[in-house]
């Protein structure tokens, strides 16, 4: 007898249990571009934009979960996140971001987005999206990438500070948090100078000066050193960059660009460290490497005010 | 005495099917990556070796060859480690929100029927090749993701008080090496065992240092954090690899579980009902560990697997050594 039909029925069977999908499945999904959620004294309430961009869909719910069943039941069709590029939050960023994470509701890779502005109820496909102009900053290190995930990161390990990309009414920067809420802004030179240490960025443009053109970065290499001077610890950070050429010849770094890439790391240090105690550039790992007594053993709070009395040296190499 | 005339596995093929138990178990549970936990993977796997390897490399092949009564017992840790892993592999469908994972709980219990009335000799080629596969793709790893590799990362502190002993509990290729080695040559069983305690203390603690490199300071998050690791590695934007790893995951749980169950069922008399003799039990235990997570704790098996894992082996040498030492006096 030959089997053969058998086994190509049984193999199909598998292969249409396996991908999960079939016509009504597909059609019954829709794909978020962008979640936005907004936070309020009696709960949330989100926006959801589908992947083409062609309809967004506004409900209220007490939790994310409720919030997405909401937003289903308004589209008419489960709302899938699993290509999401960017989560949009108003409210308090530690609050609103443990439970998809946690649950598994948003990918930890998703970028995330806080706004000091209430979110309209409606997006317009015709206008820019946020994600847009996040993805340009990051590209152009104007802000480090500011994901999920390391969002998370910072927040249960380091010191408990944590940087998120932020719109505001004078645009994109960054803004500092801990688990119990907002600490303040950064300075455009600071976001620049955590931009600049993260190497998340393409190409970073440093602008004409007085009597120089501008240059543009294309790589920077960090490493950080740590010792202890009398009672407080006691940064070294070694900036080692490339520069573009130009017109096929080699570009040295000015005094003035070392200037002012020099002021852009002093700010994010002193912004990030001395004034909120926070690690962001995996300090505490640099300590633990570098052996500083109990860099290993303490809590959350007291490497955060360690931090505070921290001091740093940068130090400026350019690459031939 | 079991199953003693068929030597079916080769070295290969063992050390394959050992390294698919513990891969399987990788992938589906929740894996802390740090460099303590490598470092604690890289120590228990050398200790588990150190113990062993007296019994891999006595000269008397009798010694390989459990009682019919003992391998008989052998069964149910397996058989309960089986049911353990079906329930981690459904909890890892379920956190990265396959469509349906009950459906592909029954497409698995499918495959394992179906595996299950093929020849041993099958499962054996079939994990051959999906490690070696493995190996390919876990060499393609750090090519793709060096260049988002942070090193400080491996200085994290974690807190280890909790890594003791996990992996003791993640090690259920030991409850199956003593019913493999009854169906290996002593020569294949020496090479299966030196590939596994390799594998397990080199290649897995590569893996998890890579991890802990890409996943920076979230080392703990719902799900395994292999995925995460996949997400951030770069060149996954180009090539998507997640649904081959996905896949892979559970190819080597899989493949794990048609090995386990293929030595469960020889060491009884070919039957026609020892596939569903060995099926509904698996079932049933896999049910209540879905449905009751705590049913089988991680503490059971920091005594289970060192008891039938080591304790049994060293036991039935033991009692070899005895009985020839007994059979030679009463000779002389």
């Amino acid at each position: 007898m030959n089997r053969l039909p058998y086994r190509l029925l049984a193999l199909c069977s598998c292969a249409v249990l396996l991908t999960g999908c079939d016509h009504e499945t597909l059609h019954k999904q829709r794909y978020a571009a962008l979640f936005a959620i907004e936070q309020h004294a009696n709960g949330l309430t989100g926006t959801v934009l589908d992947l083409g961009g062609a309809q967004s869909y506004h409900a209220a719910g007490d939790s994310v979960s409720d919030l997405l069943a909401a937003l289903a039941l308004e589209a008419g069709q489960s709302i899938s996140t699993g290509h999401l590029s960017l989560l949009l939050l108003h409210g308090n960023v530690s609050q609103l971001l443990e439970e998809p994470v946690h649950s598994g509701t948003i990918v930890p890779t998703c970028a995330v987005l806080w706004t000091d502005e209430p979110i309209p109820g409606q997006w317009d496909a015709e206008t820019d999206t946020p994600d847009a102009m996040l993805q340009a900053a990051i590209a152009q290190g104007d802000l480090p990438a500011s994901t999920a995930d390391r969002i998370l990161g910072d927040l249960y390990g380091g010191s408990g500070v944590t940087a998120v990309a932020s719109q505001t009414a004078g645009g994109l920067t960054l803004s500092l948090w801990d688990s119990s809420g907002f600490l303040g802004l950064l300075s455009t030179d600071a976001a620049r100078g955590l931009a600049l240490l993260s190497g998340d960025w393409d190409r970073f443009p440093l602008p004409a000066a007085l009597g120089e053109s501008a240059v543009t970065l294309t790589a920077c290499k960090t490493k950080i050193a740590v010792r202890q001077v009398d009672d407080h610890i006691a940064f070294h950070l070694t900036l080692s960059l490339s520069v573009a050429r130009q017109h096929g010849a080699a570009v040295s770094l000015s005094d003035v660009h070392r200037e002012t890439i020099h002021a852009m790391v002093n700010a994010a240090m002193q912004e990030t460290l001395t004034q909120q105690g926070g690690d962001l550039l995996f300090l505490r790992e640099a300590a633990c490497r570098d052996r500083y007594p109990d860099a290993e053993t303490m809590t959350a709070a007291e490497w955060r005010i360690c931090l505070q009395t921290a001091t740093w040296e940068i130090e400026l190499l350019q690459h031939s | 005495m079991t199953n003693t005339d068929r030597k079916d596995w080769t070295g290969g093929q063992g050390m394959a099917l050992l390294l698919l138990c513990r891969l399987g178990l990788f992938f589906s549970h929740e894996t802390p990556y740090s460099t303590a936990y490598a470092l604690d993977v890289s120590m228990t796997a050398l200790l588990q070796a150190a113990l062993l390897l007296p019994l891999y490399f006595r000269n008397a092949p009798s010694a390989y060859q459990l009682p019919t009564w003992l391998a008989r017992c052998q069964r149910v840790p397996c058989l309960l480690w089986c049911g353990y892993l079906v329930a981690q592999l459904y909890r890892l469908m379920d956190s990265l929100r396959a469509a349906k994972p009950p459906l592909l709980l029954l497409l698995l219990f499918g495959v394992l029927l179906y595996a299950l009335t093929l020849p041993e000799v099958s499962a054996a080629r079939a994990a051959g090749l999906t490690i070696a596969l493995a190996g390919f793709a876990f060499l393609l790893l750090p090519i793709t993701g060096f260049s988002t590799a942070h090193v400080l990362s491996l200085y994290t502190p974690v807190d280890t008080a909790n890594l003791w002993g996990l992996e003791w509990a993640q090690s259920g290729e030991l409850l199956l090496m003593p019913l493999l080695r009854q169906c290996q040559s002593p020569k294949a069983a020496k090479q299966s065992f030196c590939g596994w305690a390799i594998g397990k203390a080199v290649v897995i603690p590569l893996t998890i240092v890579f991890g802990a490199m890409q996943n920076g300071r979230l080392q703990n998050w719902e799900g395994n954090p292999f995925f995460l690791l996949l997400a951030r590695t770069p060149l996954s934007d180009t090539f998507r690899m997640d649904g081959f790893w996905i896949w892979f995951a559970v190819g080597c749980a899989a493949l794990a579980m048609v090995g386990i169950l293929h030595r469960v069922k020889s060491v009884d008399r070919p039957s026609p009902f020892a596939v569903m003799g060995l099926l509904i039990p698996l079932a049933a235990v896999s049910g209540i560990c879905i449905l009751q997570p705590s049913a089988l704790p991680v503490s059971l098996w920091h005594w289970l697997i060192p008891l039938f894992g080591i304790g049994i082996p060293w036991a039935a040498a033991l009692y070899d050594r005895i009985h020839t030492c007994h059979e030679r006096s009463a000779s002389t």
